[in-house]
């Protein structure tokens, strides 16, 4: 017997389901923060999703997981606390007998790789197949680095001295070609265009620049298969720390819902 | 705006909304029928007219374009302005004239001031190679996405089922089901069991469990794998010295399966999830 209890979606419940979203899912990157305005959006108001189809497991009298199955066959969102395997297994197994009801041929649910709800999923039926794939690309590779860089001052302030000017290969239609981060003491500044008396001059291709910040390839295997280049060469140690530093790192997750 | 020889892109107007509903409808199918396109653009509370592109030939709406406008978490301590790829569609008869591409610069061109830091999409990885990543430098997102499937029913196998035998009934396979005569089941993990007989009249999809000449066992991972694998032959002979694809029957029955395959691959291979 499952020592949780499972019921379908009342108003009022968004608080605390954006607030466990936001929760479980925090060490991840790809995927749209949770407010209560978005929510709604993207799953309640979504056409094929009526409210006896979102269901929301408790522990005692705290919410531990919910998910929202669609009529189309998608569970648009799913997500349980660490542990709560039984909620899990609940869950699913009520948005299969909702999916049943309704009709549909097959459930599909987007998870984490390595979710300990992978477990539950196994257990209730499921099969992994080929995900969709995402893909990401900038307009702005200075708004792009500004964010790396702000967001994680630690990782840049005190171990940079240099003005670096990034010069970028086949970048696409309207995205600049040039931009410049610049660390000196604890100022860190991001500015588009060439400076006029940069430290060190960095060039490599646009992609490649996106391979190094989403973690594809490293700053080093580009120098050595010569799509890397650095003047004065001396800096070439701290051009690959810096954009080491810059590398996002963890795994990416996007749900259903964010998905269309 | 942006003039081409032949079509003019511009921004979405009111008056254009249903001719963009029904060009996105008539290229992505069922997904987007009846509401979709409602909810996911004009009744979404961050849309914005100005990050939907038209091309228009004429007075005729011939291809369009949209972005929605996106935070987006990057990690767990960065998130970011960005803008979701949603939905590019051209009519038919307008693709590889460049439609699409020039809707993209359009688009690009107009909010090149907004300095996007991240644009993103999904597609699948054929289309993105071709068309995305030269237009717009697309890479791979980092992984950690699964997707799990299971079925309930064969309903959209049966549907497959019906299509094929209008095939036949047309000639369209002329003599290559002549002396067939096969019952198989289908065994998937987590489903319920699919029984085909397979005859010079065509495909039966509710054939009785009892009467099957060969029996597959598999999961839907491999199933999946299966339809979408182009060099089919090899891939199966690793799936079966693997274990996840295992064959029951006689010698001549399995002999006369491998000779059919193209049946069920014709059946299997449309949308069955």
């Amino acid at each position: 017997m499952c020592a949780c209890s499972v019921r379908t979606f009342r108003d009022g419940d968004e608080e605390g389901i954006v607030g466990l979203f936001n929760e479980v899912y925090r060490e991840y990157g790809g995927f749209v923060p949770r407010t209560v305005e978005y929510w709604r959006w993207c799953c309640l108001m979504r056409p094929d999703v009526e409210r006896d189809g979102v269901f929301l497991a408790f522990d005692g009298g705290r919410l531990c997981g919910y998910l929202v199955a669609g009529s189309s066959g998608n569970v648009w969102e799913f997500c349980v606390a660490d542990g709560e395997r039984e909620a899990a297994g609940a869950l699913l197994g009520e948005a299969v007998r909702y999916l049943e009801g309704v009709g549909v041929s097959s459930v599909n649910v987007n998870v984490p790789n390595g979710a300990c709800v992978v477990e539950s999923l196994r257990e209730a039926g499921f099969g992994e197949v080929p995900a969709e794939r995402m893909f990401v690309t900038t307009l702005s590779p200075a708004a792009l680095f500004q964010a790396l860089v702000t967001s994680r001052r630690g990782e840049f302030v005190g171990r940079f001295d240099d003005e670096f000017a990034v010069r970028l290969r086949d970048v696409p239609f309207g995205v600049g070609k040039e931009f410049s981060v610049k660390i000196r003491g604890v100022a860190v500044e991001v500015v588009e265009g060439f400076p006029s008396e940069p430290s060190v001059v960095v060039e490599l291709g646009f992609m490649d620049l996106l391979s190094v910040l989403f973690g594809g390839s490293g700053a080093g295997r580009l120098f050595l298969a010569g799509k890397l280049r650095v003047r004065p060469f001396r800096k070439l140690g701290a051009v690959l720390r810096f954009l080491s530093a810059a590398r996002l790192r963890g795994s990416w997750f996007f749900p259903l819902s964010d998905f269309g | 705006m942006l003039v081409d020889e032949s079509f003019v892109c511009r921004t979405l107007r009111e008056e254009d909304d249903e001719a963009v509903r029904g060009l996105v409808e008539s290229t992505f199918g069922s997904f987007l029928r009846g509401k979709f396109w409602d909810w996911k653009y004009p009744w979404n509370p961050w849309f914005d007219r100005s990050f939907v592109a038209v091309a228009e030939e004429g007075e005729k709406i011939v291809g369009c374009n949209h972005w929605l406008l996106r935070r987006l978490k990057l990690s767990d301590s960065v998130v970011v302005d960005g803008a979701l790829g949603a939905d590019i569609a051209v009519s038919p008869e307008y693709r590889k004239r460049g439609v699409g591409r020039a809707l993209i610069r359009f688009l690009r061109s107009q909010h090149e001031d907004r300095k996007l830091a991240l644009m993103y999409m999904f597609a699948n990885p054929e289309l993105r190679k071709r068309f995305h990543t030269p237009v717009g430098g697309y890479i791979p997102a980092p992984g950690g996405t699964a997707l799990y499937t299971k079925i309930l029913n064969w309903n959209k196998v049966k549907r497959n089922v019906a299509a094929f035998n209008e095939k036949v009934k047309l000639g369209e396979f002329g003599n290559r089901l002549g002396k067939v005569d096969l019952t198989v089941v289908f065994r998937v993990r987590g489903a319920p069991p699919l029984c085909l007989h397979v005859d010079g009249k065509g495909v039966e999809a509710d054939a009785l469990e009892g009467r099957a000449d060969v029996t597959v066992t598999s999961d839907v991972a491999t199933l999946s794998e299966i339809k979408g694998q182009e060099g089919t032959r090899w891939w199966m002979i690793g799936a079966l010295l693997t274990g996840r694809l295992k064959f029951r029957g006689s010698l001549r029955k399995m002999f006369a399966l491998y000779k059919n395959m193209w049946v069920f691959r014709e059946i299997l291979s449309g949308k069955i999830t």
